[in-house]
């Protein structure tokens, strides 16, 4: 016992200057952390832990996902922000990343990273019960404009993204709806199937199963193209009513790390991203493959931050 | 319907190889306080999108039977529950260890989470879809008296002081209170502080109050127990330590058929109700089991005994948490919706398979719905086995001296709460929460108070909100509900039904 820990003790010895050296001279020489902002079992991990192999393959060091959830994705992206320059660093960013300082859970912005690309995205929908009374979005939007305030429509919580997203449909369409908001997506589809609210606002892919199974109907999606999974369904654009909201997955590393080993991660990740079982857990979770360059991906995300720096406060009745 | 396909896919070698396997990495995961049935389900899904679908199914609803199964080990030997759903075990499970008899309580824990699992399994298949209706029809009111009835539950685990109990279960009330608010998004008692912005997380708390004060209430109390440790010589003259068991009251490894039969209304009464429980989205095996362990003590001969080391007590917190998850699957088979947190995660594996759980999938996939009860079934038996085979083993961890047990314990809480979210702030959690739960040890101030409301507090108050956010917003809404008022009338009865009970007797002997 006593001989096996001497052993054990001078390899690490041995080992530990060797492997520090390393690090100096080649990126990667070590593994390679991807921050994910989400508990395991969400959309948010599954995207890290399948992006994680395929990166793995291509960098030839481990590439493992480690999750610190909490205040919506705050703790975590603060954790990113400050964490060393060095590309061992990732973040999992989604659209959370231009919400988080807005509503006062964090302190990191867009700009505190070099964003590596999107990957994906998917887009926020109207959905009803499929025997529900409106059998339309123009339906919808008449009979709220008749009767303000009465449509009740669930959301994932205040502040949350679909909610945000129901309030800039609002906005838009010049309506007032009743905004009862739930524990996350799942509860409000209950409630929705259930028959305790009238609508929901909610991710066009989450609710798939629901609407292919007849359960479910989407009244319009909120984007700038039609959704690929239901192409019968008609965007909110087509309806007269301009918005367009996503919900888009991306990976950064911190501010400030060297064009060299962006580069080689961003390479990486592109190899990962055109892998099949990455495409295939795209598809079968009904997200939009989505890729976009770091620089056109940085000013993406910055013109988000600006659009809810301006809507989270005035929705959440902030005064400050 | 292709019955060679099905039973060549239940009971092909590499499915029932993939199935043991997640069993026994279940069985790990779900002993160990602070790693849950849901994270061990989550980290292991994308490692089976590589398998055939009955493999991987096999592994992930191994993992997740054998996880709330285990669960009950930790909370047997240690008194801290593996799993949340393990809570109500530890109510009698460590009082039966306590008292010499840990292979009796493991029994008992393997034989009744087993046919507890198969009743569940039995319920899935001959009623999941009157099941999951009946959960569908649970909204805001209906869980707002869900959650009020789970409350009066605090007088029943009391124990000896009444006010005692309330006022800790109001302490965990505030506890919950802390973090945003969930249906304004205001922050409360955050003081500006990312870290509490999400409140404090139950399962480091849960940890802290049952293993840290656990393990300092053992250091605290006089060294004397029922083993008895002295430094011995062996044969090469080397110091080893070995114990002297005073007399081995572990003798009684099983219960007897005439035991197992008397306890046979608390077993189907638990069952029924952790079935319901389970199929109602949101609520899982904690609930269940806690709901059960009440109910039963209610109707119970034994009433007494309950909390002080009752076998039947134990029996139906094991068979309680188990059979909630046939409930869960209800739910999550014909409607896709998820009954709890683990079956929202096995949906995902399913459409990676392309099986969209949902009322279609009994109609397209016939033939994948029974391979999917064919594993659960064997899932259980083979429980019944290695938990047979390992509960011999894991029974020889309470002879070890009570400082080494104790350590274990406060090793494992410290790992384990810095296990579920990589946050540091969390083991600090569950430090203060040990040393705020020995403290109450100390006072006499019972624990289970505080666990009810966390898990409950705020499902009351999101609910009852968004109850009176709905239309027609008043509170008469909670009385024209059927559901709703049966409910109340529950929660009246178990709060004056004892008391009445006995005025009413008192007046007949005059």
């Amino acid at each position: 016992m006593k001989k096996a820990l001497a052993v054990l003790l001078l390899v690490a010895l041995v080992a530990i200057p060797v492997f520090a050296q390393g690090g100096a001279e080649k990126f990667p020489s070590r593994q390679i952390t991807i921050v994910c902002q989400a508990s395991p079992g969400g959309s948010s991990d599954l995207n890290c832990r399948t992006i994680a192999p395929g990166m793995e393959q291509a960098l030839g060091v481990p590439v493992v996902v480690e999750n610190r959830a909490g205040a919506g994705g705050g703790i975590a992206m603060s954790y990113c922000a400050s964490a060393p320059a060095d590309g061992y660093t990732i973040a999992h960013l989604p659209l959370d990343i231009a919400q988080v300082e807005p509503a006062g859970n964090s302190d990191a912005v867009p700009s505190d990273f070099r964003f590596l690309a999107r990957v994906s995205h998917h887009p926020a929908a109207i959905i009803v019960k499929a025997d529900s009374p409106f059998q339309t979005f123009e339906d919808y939007i008449a009979y709220a404009k008749e009767h303000p305030g009465e449509i009740t429509v669930g959301n994932s919580g205040m502040g949350a993204v679909w909610h945000l997203a129901a309030c800039q449909l609002e906005q838009a369409a010049g309506i007032s709806l009743n905004h009862i908001p739930f524990e996350g997506a799942g509860p409000s589809i209950t409630a929705l199937m259930g028959g305790h609210i009238d609508s929901i606002c909610a991710s066009a892919a989450e609710v798939r199963s629901h609407v292919q199974s007849g359960n479910l109907r989407i009244l319009a999606v909120m984007s700038d193209e039609r959704f690929p999974v239901f192409p019968e369904v008609p965007t909110a654009k087509e309806c007269g009513i301009d918005v367009s909201v996503l919900c888009w997955l991306a990976f950064g590393v911190p501010a400030g790390t060297p064009d060299d080993v962006f580069n080689t991660l961003h390479d990486a990740l592109k190899t990962s991203y055109e892998s099949e079982a990455y495409q295939a857990m795209l598809a079968s979770n009904g997200y939009t493959p989505g890729w976009m360059e770091p620089e056109e991906m940085q000013a993406y995300a910055e013109a988000e931050y600006e659009l809810y720096s301006e809507l989270i406060p005035r929705v959440l009745g902030y005064t400050e | 319907m292709d019955w060679s396909y099905i039973i060549a896919s239940v009971l092909s070698p590499s499915v029932l190889l993939y199935t043991l396997g997640g069993i026994i990495l279940g069985m790990f995961i779900g002993a160990m306080p602070g790693l849950s049935a849901t994270m061990g389900v989550a980290i292991l899904l994308p490692l089976t999108f590589w398998l055939e679908p009955s493999c991987g199914l096999g592994m992930l609803l191994g993992i997740y039977n054998s996880a709330i199964y285990a669960g009950g080990i930790s909370a047997i030997l240690l008194g801290v529950p593996g799993t949340p759903a393990s809570i109500a075990s530890t109510f009698d499970g460590v009082k039966i260890s306590k008292r010499g008899e840990p292979t009796l309580a493991l029994w008992i824990n393997t034989f009744y989470s087993v046919i507890g699992g198969l009743f569940g399994v039995l319920c899935l298949m001959v009623a999941s879809f009157p099941i999951a209706r009946f959960a569908l029809r649970f909204g805001p009111p209906e869980y707002t008296m869900v959650a009020v009835f789970g409350l009066s539950m605090m007088v029943a685990v009391s124990g000896k002081s009444i006010s005692k109990g309330v006022f800790v279960g109001f302490i965990g009330m505030a506890v919950a209170m802390v973090g945003i608010d969930p249906m304004n998004g205001i922050k409360r008692f955050t003081f500006d502080q990312f870290l509490l912005i999400d409140g404090f997380q139950f399962v480091p708390i849960m940890i802290g109050l049952f293993g840290i004060g656990e393990a300092l209430k053992q250091f605290a109390e006089s060294p004397v127990s029922h083993t008895k440790f002295v430094k011995k010589l062996d044969k090469k003259d080397k110091v080893v330590i070995s114990d002297f068991v005073k007399e081995s009251k572990d003798a009684r490894k099983h219960q007897s058929w005439r035991e197992i039969w008397k306890a046979k209304w608390a077993f189907l009464v638990a069952s029924v109700i952790s079935v319901i429980v389970g199929a109602i989205p949101g609520t899982g095996g904690d609930i269940a089991s806690l709901v059960s362990w009440t109910q039963c003590r209610n109707f119970s001969k034994e009433k007494d005994l309950y909390g002080e080391g009752s076998e039947e007590a134990l029996a139906v917190t094991c068979a309680a948490n188990n059979a909630c998850i046939g409930g869960a699957m209800t739910t999550m088979l014909t409607l896709g919706i998820p009954g709890d947190s683990v079956t929202a995660i096995l949906i995902g594996a399913l459409m990676m398979y392309n099986y969209t759980p949902g009322p279609l999938l009994f109609s397209e996939h016939p033939d994948m719905v029974i391979v999917l009860f064919g594993i659960l079934i064997v899932c259980n038996i083979m429980i019944l086995f290695t938990g047979n085979l390992g509960s011999k083993l894991f029974a020889q961890f309470t002879k070890l001296p009570r400082s080494w047990i104790s350590v274990t314990i406060i090793i494992f809480s410290l790992v384990g709460s810095y296990a579920i979210q990589n946050s540091v702030f969390d083991v600090i959690v569950c430090l203060v929460a040990g040393l705020f739960g020995f403290l109450l040890a100390r006072g006499d101030f019972p624990t289970g108070p505080i666990v009810l409301a966390l898990i409950l507090g705020e499902m009351v108050e999101s609910n009852f909100i968004r109850t009176m956010m709905l239309p027609p917003g008043t509170y008469s809404t909670f009385f024209v509900r059927p559901i709703s008022l049966v409910l109340i009338i529950l929660t009246v009865l178990s709060l004056f039904g004892p008391s009445v009970i006995k005025r009413i007797k008192k007046a007949r002997n005059k």
